[in-house]
């Protein structure tokens, strides 16, 4: 065994450990940091098929359970919008952008508190644009998940307000979900969340259009 | 005749000023050559090394944000571990090297207490180097951010929670000073009775006391120093100098905006000072103080005037002279009367100088090693170093390459991954840089030096003899 080999053969054994113990200690900052404050738990579903999620939230009140079926429809390019008084929203044109809307069938206890919820659309490359009220130039709900005229039950998140109670939710109803998104994004995905980390991860069925 | 043999003088002086460059940059290379065999000869052992060093400081991190939740005291004793560990591996590092190294002799035959005493003395002096370098401010930085990141986190804020304080800032105030009394009388008793060199328990001790010093004594007296300096720039007086000085340069016009930029280059030069010539300078003593024991002969105190005049042989200049040599008289007046203050008393009351002059001996024996080595290689050493620290670049753009872009936030957090194998590179080549510098000038010319000195000594004695 040459000099060489003799000097260094625990170190070459114990490198890859040493290494990989790194990396897991170093890791807490990951753990810590990201995995609880991020949307890194995923609950997979396709567009076309109702999926069930559920997911435990905390308000002023304690903590309460959000449960609910979602199925979502073609994924499409769309010029307007109709909103709750039946009344059709033309999106403006803007130069280089996209407006993309997603049906939403939602089947849920109307006692359960849904507003909150955030949407994110999530394309091929893996680029994200999440949904805003203003962006698509037309009024939109500031909740995509309930409807905008029944809402039903919102988190009490302590600052008292009025006590008069929210329209009730049907048990079942349909909302679009609309993004303003850059000309080249191509959705690929629609991820749904009301707290981090669990989320809705719906693979969308895209219908691109002439 | 006279006039004759001056100018031929000047020219061999320069002829040896000359050679002496020629010979440092040559000196310099050699270095670089010999860094490079000792990092194909020992790489396995220094990465594993460092590695265990960077793994037991994020453990020391991650154990003190774990801590802080309970305890913002203890997590500030513990974090105080990290830096700890980090010197602990770059002097592992520097030893692993001392069998290849071709005039420093191998401690192959010293016993394994004495090797463990050597590590614990060096702890002490190689944690204020590693301070120099900010390094320690990195490590208290990265655990108060993230103790407040976390706080930030999971406080509540919209039902009226409000964070909890995790660190020695929150801390009650008869807490801290118990804590800060108990580090002095740690220190001094370590001190006292040179328990540090001892053995490694204790030495560990001592170099934990003294980076919890420099991590909350240190930095609370910083922090005051930039509030004294706020304070100071916010007074009337000082706005109206700094006001001043603004009028005349838009006065000046053009001129005024060239003597500003001036300015700031000069002073932006000083503040580079540092990452120029102390920090490797730092370095270069630190390996001379892992080292120190196996050098041959350690420098005297008759040393520094070998040492001056190697730095200021060639002034002579009478009043320079006299100046010195009444300093001289006056340092050995002031010895003579502190003799006379009884033994006890004089050690109790110089306990708190010398404590802290203490600390530095060490570092200041390295550096007397340093400058007899001469100062061209120094300056040419520290060059090379610098070019070493700055490798850092080169990896960093090679590892922003590799991982390609990624979510802002995910890599802040993650960042310090990337950190580590900078940190890694770059000390890498400073260890091996440092160890081959101190083989090659301290050890090697240091001989010659000597060897030069004793002959230019006989060379007086016997002129002495003759006339």
């Amino acid at each position: 065994m040459s000099t060489w080999w003799r000097r260094n053969r625990w170190a070459l054994l114990a490198l890859p450990l040493v290494a990989g113990a790194l990396v897991l200690v170093g890791s807490y900052r990951v753990h810590t940091f990201w995995d609880r404050w991020q949307l890194t738990e995923p609950v997979e579903a396709t567009a076309g098929r109702p999926t069930t999620f559920n997911d435990t939230l905390e308000d002023a009140n304690g903590s309460y359970e959000v449960a609910l079926t979602v199925e979502a429809g073609p994924t499409t390019v769309a010029g307007a919008i109709r909103d709750a008084e039946g009344q059709t929203h033309f999106f403006p044109t803007h130069e280089g952008t996209r407006v993309w809307q997603t049906e939403l069938t939602i089947t849920a206890d109307p006692d359960t508190i849904l507003s909150g919820c955030s949407a994110r659309l999530v394309d091929t490359e893996g680029r994200t644009t999440h949904y805003t009220q203003t962006t698509a130039g037309v009024p939109l709900p500031v909740s995509p998940c309930v409807p905008a005229d029944a809402t039903g039950p919102g988190a009490e998140l302590g600052f008292g307000g009025d006590a008069t109670p929210a329209p009730t939710r049907p048990e079942t109803f349909t909302v679009p979900v609309v993004f303003r998104t850059a000309e080249d994004f191509v959705p690929n995905r629609l991820d749904l969340s009301w707290s981090t980390p669990r989320y809705l991860s719906i693979q969308l069925d895209v219908e691109e259009g002439p | 005749m006279s006039t004759a043999a001056e100018p031929r003088g000047e020219a061999e002086r320069l002829g040896a000023f000359l050679r002496e460059i020629g010979r440092s940059v040559l000196g310099a290379f050699t270095v670089v050559g010999s860094a490079a065999r000792l990092l194909a000869a020992h790489w396995p052992v220094l990465v594993t090394v460092l590695l265990l060093g960077a793994l037991a400081r994020e453990l020391a991190l991650w154990g003190s944000f774990e801590l802080s939740k309970v305890s913002p005291v203890g997590a500030t004793l513990t974090v105080a571990l990290a830096p700890l560990a980090s010197v602990v591996a770059l002097i592992l590092a520097l030893r692993a090297v001392l069998p290849s190294l071709g005039h420093v002799p191998d401690s192959g035959g010293v016993d394994r207490s004495r090797q463990l005493a050597i590590l614990a003395s060096a702890l002490v002096p190689f944690l204020a180097v590693y301070a120099a370098q900010g390094y320690l401010r990195e490590d208290t930085r990265r655990f108060v951010n993230e103790t407040y990141a976390d706080e930030y986190l999971t406080t509540n804020w919209f039902l009226g929670e409000s964070a909890d304080g995790r660190t020695w800032a929150d801390s009650p105030v008869p807490v801290v000073v118990a804590v800060v009394v108990i580090a002095l009388v740690l220190r001094w008793g370590l001190d006292r009775f040179g328990l540090a060199e001892r053995n490694l328990a204790w030495g560990f001790l001592a170099g934990w006391v003294e980076a919890l010093w420099l991590v909350t004594v240190a930095k609370t007296v910083s922090t005051g120093w930039s509030d004294v300096w706020s304070w100071v720039q916010g007074r009337q007086g000082v706005r109206w100098i700094i006001e001043g000085w603004e009028w005349v340069v838009s006065v000046l016009g053009p001129v005024g905006a060239g003597i500003q930029s001036a300015l700031t280059w000069v002073l932006q030069l000083l503040g580079d000072f540092d990452t120029l010539v102390v920090v490797p300078l730092a370095w270069l003593a630190v390996g001379a103080v892992v080292y120190g024991r196996e050098l041959a002969t350690p420098p005297t105190a008759t040393d520094l005037s070998a040492v001056r005049q190697r730095l200021v042989g060639s002034i002579q200049d009478e009043r320079v002279e006299q100046g010195w040599a009444a300093a001289r008289e006056r340092a050995a007046a002031a010895r003579r009367r502190a003799k006379r203050v009884p033994g006890w008393l004089r050690t109790w009351v110089l306990a708190p100088v010398t404590s802290i002059t203490d600390r530095f001996a060490a570092l200041g024996t390295g550096l007397l090693r340093l400058v007899r080595a001469g100062l061209v290689p120094m300056v040419t050493l520290c060059l090379v170093l610098i070019l070493a620290r700055h490798a850092g670049v080169v990896v960093a753009d090679l590892l922003r390459r590799i991982i390609g872009p990624m979510d802002p936030e995910l890599g802040g957090i993650t960042a310090t991954g990337p950190e580590t194998v900078l940190s890694l590179v770059t000390t890498l080549l400073m260890v091996v840089l440092i160890a081959a510098a101190v083989d090659r000038f301290l050890v090697e010319e240091g001989r010659e030096a000597d060897a030069a000195t004793s002959r230019r000594s006989g060379g007086q004695a016997n002129s002495a003899r003759t006339s």
